[in-house]
């Protein structure tokens, strides 16, 4: 399976459980209230456990946390950086 | 869950003395010995964990608003303050509906006030003072943009200033207007409690250098904040005998401020330190908003049936004390976690956050 996939898995049965059962990769996850000050420490948590990668404090920013593309892609650049 | 099982603790330690002592109540005669200040340095060292949550939720403002955007969207804050008002007015109802069952009357008017400043229950000012500090982020995050350490300060005399009046009320000095100015003083009102969260954006946006600066002082700050804890134990002490009460109704004053302000620093300072049980207590964490908002109704449940069933415990805070923690801790987790598995799962969200 690829991230995206488990991404969007992770968020629709962990983060909304079970209230967003057709969100999309684009969706924007902070605006529609599914990720909160709590559910983005447990994505970081679980991208680390689930991926191997640490993500710095520093980047746990909007710009790379709003929807799971913005993730992938930030994911992506931190592991060719 | 610590601070409302010492404040029950001191219930049944003067209050409910007679229900295992031959002595008429409210009776004294445990203040000063050790299990009294057992208790009180347990309520004297999570006396951060409110300026901490509000810190965490200026951090997360910080979060959202990111590298690029100017401030944060009002929908963003449509949605936090949903996700927090919805389980909020659920237990508030729940609590209600207790005092209703023992005999308590409320009119309409009555019930709004108290959902308007969380009064249900001691704890829920914390959730319309949050809202209203949601409300003022858009503006908070823009001046934060503008001039961070001018905000930073003007937060800091802002809530450090009320605190200080605290000290006024309970000594009965009387001022000229202060009667005016009481109401800054309600927990529930934001100016009383405006510097952690704009602290939480503060070093949000500056996070890196934070870190370094407090780096280099981390051992000092620890030592102040064991300081501190044992300055706030003594004040205490100092303002009760000053205040010419046997017992006076707890509040934070400045010191208490100045520790919560050291704590959170040192915490920021030993990040990269790995604690014991780190990983439970970040999953604890996470259900931190659920555990608050049911803990409290359990935890008075639980006292409650002690004193009419099995009332020789509330002699031994040995026993009392970890059976409250026990209970006021697991049976807010098994419910959620009955929830979760359950069919019910996506209303999850409405009754624990």
């Amino acid at each position: 399976m690829d991230k995206t996939q488990i991404l969007l898995d992770y968020v629709k049965d962990e983060l909304a459980r079970g209230r967003a059962p057709n969100l999309k990769a684009t969706d924007d996850l902070l605006n529609a209230g599914i990720l909160d000050s709590l559910g983005i420490f447990q994505m970081v948590t679980f991208i680390e456990k689930q991926f191997g990668i640490q993500v710095p404090d520093e980047d746990v920013v909007f710009d790379n946390f709003y929807s799971v593309e913005a993730l992938i892609n930030y994911l992506q650049d931190l592991e060719e950086s | 869950v610590l601070y409302h099982a010492s404040a029950w603790g001191f219930i049944a330690m003067f209050w409910w003395t007679d229900r295992y002592l031959p002595v008429t109540v409210p009776n004294f005669d445990q203040k000063f010995n050790l299990t009294y200040f057992s208790l009180r340095t347990i309520e004297q060292y999570v006396i951060f964990s409110i300026p901490a949550f509000l810190f965490v939720s200026g951090y997360f403002i910080a979060v959202a608003t990111g590298r690029r955007q100017s401030t944060i969207s009002w929908k963003l804050v449509g949605a936090r303050i949903k996700t927090l008002i919805i389980p909020y007015i659920i237990w508030s109802v729940v609590m209600l509906l207790l005092e209703f069952v023992q005999g308590r009357a409320f009119n309409p008017a009555e019930i709004l006030l108290i959902l308007f400043t969380g009064r249900a229950t001691e704890a829920f000012y914390f959730v319309p003072l949050l809202i209203q500090l949601y409300i003022l982020a858009p503006f908070l995050v823009l001046l934060a943009k503008k001039n961070w350490k001018l905000l930073l300060l003007v937060a800091f005399l802002i809530e450090f200033s009320i605190r200080g009046m605290g000290y006024l009320f309970t000594l009965g000095i009387d001022s000229p207007g202060l009667d005016q100015l009481a109401v800054l003083t309600n927990a529930w009102f934001f100016p009383a409690r405006i510097f952690w969260f704009v602290m939480g954006i503060v070093v949000g946006f500056h996070l890196k250098s934070f870190r370094e600066a407090l780096n280099r002082f981390r051992w000092a700050l620890a030592a102040v904040t064991i300081f501190l804890l044992i300055l706030g134990i003594v004040e205490w002490e100092f303002l009760l005998q000053r205040s010419g009460e046997v017992w006076i109704a707890p509040y934070e004053t400045m010191v208490d401020g100045f520790y919560a302000l050291s704590f959170i620093l040192a915490f920021l300072a030993f990040e990269e330190l790995k604690l014991p049980f780190s990983k439970r207590f970040e999953n604890l964490g996470l259900k931190s908003y659920g555990i608050y908002l049911s803990h409290t109704l359990v935890i008075i449940l639980a006292s409650k049936i002690v004193y009419r069933f099995a009332p020789q415990i509330l002699g031994y805070q040995i026993i009392f004390q970890p059976l409250l923690i026990f209970l006021g801790l697991g049976v807010p987790l098994v419910l959620m976690e009955i929830m979760n598995r359950s069919p019910a799962r996506k209303y999850y969200v409405y009754l624990f956050g």
